[in-house]
C-alpha cells in the first residue's frame, strides 16, 4: 500500500521543497538539494543513514547558530523530509512525511510571498488526501478525486472565513522583503542608485468613480520639496494652506509594495485618502504619510484632477532661490519676457524641450550642476529638468516646487492594474492653481518611456496583483469590507451617514455569512443521508403493478398480450413476437417470481430501471 | 428503550502530530498576521472538516452480526467472523475495524465493503476465562479516511458464549476407569499388541514409543500405534477440595488431558466435583465433558 502512496507523496515533497527553493539563501540550497534527492533515480550507495543523521544535524546546528534559527530549522526539515520519504516503509511513515511536507511549506510561507506558493499550496490541499488515503491501503481514484476537491474548495472557503485575529506576539518573523526606500530629499550630481529598475513598487488602478476605467499615465506624488539651495531639494516646514475642497473625479485603488518609507503615494492633487486604519497623517506641504514603513499597504486615493490656468497665491517659499549663476538668471530673464505665467510656464518647457535630452546617467559635473545642465551639458535626468524648469519659473516670480514619485505608464495588465517599477521613479514640477497643484513635467517623453513589459510579463503581473490582493493583503480590514459589500444587498445604504450604513451592512453580511454556511453544511447532511439510505425493496404487489405497467406499455405500441398469459409467459411471448425489446418484462416477469415465490429481495430501483428500458419498446409496423 | 449509540472520536498517532500541527499554525498565524500562514491553516482545518465528515458517512448504516467460533478455549486464540453488510445506495465502506466492546474479546478489520454488499470479515476472538461470556455491545469504526482520526459507534448486539477451559499439559490427573491400573500400567498396556500405524506426536506421548528412523526421515517426531492402544478408558478427575487458582490449573489441565485423550481415540470419563461421568467416546461427549468442565463453579 506505501507502494501506491509514494508517487505522490514524492511529487508533494518535491513542489513543497522547490517552493522553498525560491525563497532563496541556504534554506533554497537544502531545498534544492533535497528536491533533487527525491528525483526517481536508483541510489549509487546505501547510505548510512545514522551518519547522515548526524551530519545534518551538525551542519543545521551551526547554520542556525550563524545565520539564524529558521535557516537552521530549515535545513533540518529538508534532510527530515528527504530522509522520511525515501525510506517510508509503513503507514505511519508517510503520515509523518506529510507533516514534516506541511513544515516545509510553512516555512516557504515565512521565506517568501511569491505567488508561486500558490501551486504549493492547491498541490497539497488536493495530493495530502490522495497520500493519506492510499497509505491506508485505499487506492479508489473516484474517492480520491472527490475527497482532494473537497479539501481545495474547503479550503478555499475556510480562508475566506476565517476571523483573521491579530496576537501581534511574533510580528517580523517572516522573510518578506522590507523594500527599498524612497528618498526623502534630492541631490543634483549624485550617481544613480543601481538597483533593480523592473521591481515593483505598487499597482495602480484608477477609476472615475462610476468604475469605469481611467486611461493613464498618472504622476504619483510621494513628496513634494521647495527648498533648494543650488545642489540639494529638501522639503522645509513652511505654511501651505492646504486646499480642502471635497471634490473628486478620479478613484484609485493603490497596492504599494514594502518600502523603507513613511511616505503614501497619491495622485494629485488628493482629496481624501481611506483604507489605512489609523496612523495618516498630512504634513503642513500637503503630502501624506503612514506609520507602517517596511509593509505592503493598499489605499484608496480619491483626488481631483487639475489643469495649468491662473497661479494663485501661495508662500513666498515657493519662490526662494539660491544665489544663481549670471547665465542662468540670464536664460531664465529670456524666457517670455513680460509675459504672464502662462506663457512663462509654456516659454520655458519650450526651452527645455530645445536640444535639452534625456540620459539616466549624466556626467557628474565637477560644479554647481544646474548650471552646467542649462549651459553645457543639456543633458540629464528627470531631476536636472525638474529642477531646471522650477529654478527658471521662480526666477521669473512663479511658484513652483518638486513633485517626486512615479510615473505610471505602463499599459493596464489583465486585472486593471498599471504596474510602477522602481525604473518609474519620477521628478517633476508642480504648479500653485485654483484647487491644488497642476504637474507641469518639462522631462522629454523619452525618458518616461515605461520599462518594456511584454504580454507575458503583464499576465504575471496580473496573476501576482490578484495574489497580492485576494491573498496577501486579505486581512481583517478586508474581510469587514466584503462582508459589508455581501450585506449591502440587502441593507441599503442610509443617505449622509456612512459610518452607520458600513456597520449595519457588515452586520448583514455576517448573518448571510453566517446562514450559507450553516445551509451548507445542513445541505450536505442531508445530501449524505439520503446518499446513505439503504436501497428500497419491492413488494410483491408492487411488482404486479409494474407489470400491469407493462403489459399497458406494451398493448399501447401496438402487442397485445393476451390477458390469461400469466407474467412470465407474458414476457416471453413480448421476446418471441418483439425481440430483444421486449426483454425487459421477462425480467421484470422474473423479479415477480422470485420475490413471490423465492421470498428474494428485489430493489425497486432494479424493478423501475426494467420499466423504463420497456418504454423503447417500437411500436408494432402494421 | 431507545438511547443514541455512542460514539467514540480518538486521534491516532499521526492524529496528535496533526493536531499538534494545526494548534502551531493557528498560534503562529494569528500572532504574525502572515495570510499564508492562514492558508496552510484553512487547508488543514479542510482536511479536518472533510475527514470527519467522510468518517461519520463511512459508517452510516453499517449492520454486523457476529459469527463466533464452534468452540473456544479460554486464553487461546480462535477464528470467527463479523458479517458486516453495507446497505447504503451509494458509498462504499473503507477500512472498518469490528471490536467487542469487552476489551481485548475480538477484532476484525476489513478494507473495501462495497454499497448494497455483505462481506465477511475475519475475526479473532479471545476469552480470558472459562464458563458463559457474555458479549453486550460491539464498537464499528473506522481510520477513514485519513487515519488520522479512529471514529467509531457503538453497536448493541448481545450474544451468550460458552469458553472452554484454558488448555493445558501436566501431570497425568487420567486413571484408566474400572481396570484397577493406574496411568503407568495403562501406558504398558498401549505398549501391547500389534502394530497399528504410526501417528504424529502429541505431548504426553512416553519417549519410547518415538519410532526414530521415520521420524529422522520425515523430520518430525512419529510414535508407534499398537491395537492396545485403542478402545483404552480413562476417567479425568478434578479434585474437589482444590481452591482458586489450583483448582483453575487443575480444571485446565483436565481439559488437557480430555483433549489429549480424545485425539488418541480414548473413551473419557469425568470425575469432577463428586459427579462421576461414565468413560465414553465420540464428539458429542467430548463437548459435554468441556461443558462440564467450562461451566464448574469457581470456588475461593
Amino acid at each position: 500500500m506505501i507502494e501506491t502512496a509514494s508517487r505522490p507523496l514524492r511529487l508533494l515533497a518535491v513542489v513543497t521543497l522547490l517552493v522553498l527553493a525560491t525563497g532563496g539563501g541556504v534554506p533554497a540550497a537544502a531545498a534544492t538539494m533535497a528536491g533533487l534527492g527525491l528525483l526517481p533515480t536508483r541510489p549509487l550507495v546505501r547510505p548510512s543513514w545514522t551518519l547522515f543523521h548526524t551530519l545534518a544535524l551538525i551542519v543545521a546546528g551551526v547554520l542556525g547558530a550563524l545565520l539564524g534559527a529558521v535557516v537552521g530549522f530549515s535545513v533540518l526539515v529538508c534532510w527530515l523530509l528527504f530522509h522520511r520519504v525515501r525510506t517510508a516503509r509503513s503507514a505511519g511513515d508517510v503520515q509523518l512525511a506529510l507533516l514534516i511536507t506541511l513544515l516545509v511549506l510553512l516555512l516557504a510561507c515565512v521565506a517568501s510571498v511569491s505567488a508561486v506558493l500558490f501551486p504549493a499550496l492547491l498541490a497539497t490541499a488536493a495530493l495530502g488526501p490522495v497520500v493519506l488515503l492510499r497509505a491506508q491501503g485505499i487506492a479508489a481514484p473516484s474517492l480520491e478525486r472527490g475527497v482532494g476537491l473537497s479539501v481545495v474548495l474547503v479550503g478555499v472557503a475556510l480562508f475566506g472565513v476565517l476571523p483573521r485575529l491579530q496576537g501581534g506576539m511574533l510580528e517580523g518573523i517572516g522573510g518578506e522583503d522590507k523594500g527599498s526606500a524612497f528618498p526623502s530629499d534630492v541631490t543634483l550630481g549624485d550617481g544613480v542608485d543601481g538597483g533593480d529598475d523592473s521591481a515593483i513598487v505598487m499597482r495602480v488602478r484608477v477609476d472615475d468613480g462610476r468604475g469605469v476605467a481611467v486611461p493613464g499615465p498618472f504622476y504619483l506624488r510621494g513628496r513634494s520639496l521647495d527648498f533648494f539651495d543650488g545642489h540639494r531639494w529638501t522639503a522645509e516646514v513652511i505654511t501651505a494652506r492646504i486646499q480642502r475642497r471635497q471634490d473628486w473625479n478620479w478613484h484609485a485603488q493603490i497596492l504599494l509594495e514594502p518600502l523603507e518609507s513613511d511616505v503614501l503615494f497619491v495622485l494629485p492633487e488628493v482629496v481624501k485618502v481611506g483604507g489605512l486604519d489609523d496612523g495618516l497623517f498630512r504634513d503642513v506641504s500637503g503630502d501624506w504619510h503612514h506609520r507602517s514603513p517596511g509593509q505592503r499597504l493598499g489605499y484608496d486615493v480619491w483626488a481631483r484632477t487639475t489643469r495649468v490656468g491662473k497661479i494663485r497665491s501661495v508662500p513666498s517659499a515657493y519662490l526662494q532661490l539660491p544665489e544663481l549663476d549670471p547665465k542662468v538668471r540670464a536664460i531664465a530673464n529670456s524666457i517670455a519676457p513680460g509675459g504672464d505665467s502662462d506663457q512663462i510656464i509654456t516659454s520655458a518647457l519650450a526651452l527645455l524641450s530645445d536640444g535639452y535630452t534625456y540620459t539616466d546617467n549624466p556626467p557628474i559635473p565637477a560644479g554647481d550642476p544646474l548650471t552646467w545642465f542649462l549651459t553645457e551639458g543639456k543633458t540629464g535626468h528627470c531631476e536636472y529638468f525638474a529642477s531646471a524648469l522650477t529654478v527658471l519659473l521662480r526666477a521669473r516670480g512663479v511658484p513652483a516646487r518638486m513633485g517626486t514619485g512615479f510615473y505610471a505608464a505602463e499599459p493596464p495588465d489583465a486585472g486593471g492594474y498599471v504596474v510602477v517599477r522602481r525604473g518609474n521613479a519620477h521628478a517633476w514640477v508642480e504648479v500653485p492653481v485654483e484647487g491644488g497643484w497642476a504637474v507641469v513635467d518639462a522631462s522629454p517623453a523619452a525618458g518616461m518611456i515605461p520599462a518594456h513589459a511584454g504580454l507575458w510579463e503583464r499576465q504575471i503581473d496580473a496573476i501576482t496583483t490578484i495574489w497580492y490582493r485576494f491573498v496577501l493583503d486579505y486581512d481583517l480590514d478586508a474581510q469587514i469590507a466584503a462582508l459589508s459589500r455581501i450585506g449591502s444587498v440587502i441593507v441599503p445604504e442610509i443617505p449622509g451617514d456612512p459610518m452607520r450604513s458600513k456597520s449595519q451592512q457588515g452586520y448583514a453580511g455576517f448573518t448571510i455569512v453566517a446562514v450559507v454556511v450553516m445551509g451548507t453544511g445542513t445541505f450536505v447532511r442531508l445530501l449524505l443521508f439520503a446518499l446513505s439510505r439503504p436501497r428500497a425493496q419491492a413488494t410483491v404487489e408492487g411488482l404486479a403493478g409494474l407489470i400491469r405497467a407493462a403489459r399497458q406499455i406494451a398493448r399501447k405500441r401496438g402487442w397485445p398480450i393476451p390477458a390469461d398469459l400469466p407474467a412470465v409467459e407474458a414476457g416471453e411471448w413480448l421476446v418471441h413476437e418483439a425481440g430483444e425489446p421486449g426483454r425487459p418484462l421477462a425480467t421484470l416477469a422474473w423479479l415477480h417470481y422470485r420475490a413471490r415465490y423465492g421470498g428474494e429481495p428485489v430493489e425497486v430501483d432494479d424493478a423501475r430501471a426494467q420499466l423504463r428500458a420497456l418504454k423503447a419498446l417500437p411500436k408494432k409496423k402494421r | 428503550m431507545f438511547r443514541f449509540p455512542r460514539i467514540k472520536v480518538r486521534p491516532t498517532a499521526g492524529g496528535f502530530g496533526y493536531l499538534a500541527l494545526v494548534l502551531g499554525i493557528t498560534f503562529g498565524a494569528i500572532n504574525t498576521g502572515n495570510n499564508l500562514i492562514y492558508m496552510v491553516l484553512a487547508v488543514l482545518l479542510a482536511g479536518l472538516l472533510v475527514s470527519n465528515v467522510l468518517a461519520e458517512w463511512n459508517l452510516r448504516g453499517l449492520k454486523v452480526e457476529r459469527r463466533l467460533p464452534a468452540e473456544l478455549f479460554a486464553g487461546a486464540a480462535a477464528t470467527g467472523a463479523y458479517i458486516l453488510t453495507n446497505p447504503r445506495r451509494r458509498g462504499d465502506a473503507w477500512a472498518v475495524e469490528i471490536t467487542e466492546a469487552a476489551e481485548g474479546t475480538g477484532h476484525g478489520f476489513v478494507l473495501h465493503c462495497p454499497a448494497g454488499a455483505t462481506v465477511e470479515v475475519p475475526a479473532t476472538y479471545v476469552f480470558a476465562d472459562r464458563g458463559v461470556a457474555r458479549l453486550e455491545r460491539l464498537w464499528i469504526g473506522s481510520r477513514h479516511p485519513f487515519g488520522l482520526l479512529l471514529r467509531a459507534r457503538e453497536v448493541d448486539l448481545a450474544a451468550e458464549v460458552l469458553v472452554y477451559p484454558a488448555t493445558r499439559r501436566g501431570a497425568v490427573a487420567a486413571t484408566p476407569a474400572g481396570l484397577g491400573m493406574d496411568a503407568r500400567s495403562a501406558d504398558r498396556r498401549a505398549d501391547s499388541g500389534d502394530f497399528a500405524g504410526l501417528r504424529e506426536y502429541q505431548p504426553g506421548d512416553p519417549i519410547r514409543r518415538i519410532h526414530w528412523p521415520t521420524s529422522a526421515r520425515i523430520g518430525h517426531p512419529m510414535v508407534v500405534q499398537r491395537t492396545g492402544e485403542a478402545g483404552d478408558q480413562v476417567v479425568v478427575r478434578v479434585d474437589p477440595a482444590s481452591h482458586g487458582e489450583a483448582r483453575e490449573e487443575q480444571i485446565a489441565r483436565a481439559t488437557g488431558q480430555i483433549e489429549w485423550h480424545f485425539a488418541r481415540g480414548d473413551a473419557v470419563g469425568l470425575d469432577a466435583d463428586g459427579e462421576v461421568l461414565r468413560p465414553r467416546s465420540g464428539a458429542t461427549w467430548r463437548r459435554h465433558l468441556l461443558t462440564t468442565l467450562a461451566l464448574l463453579p469457581r470456588r475461593g
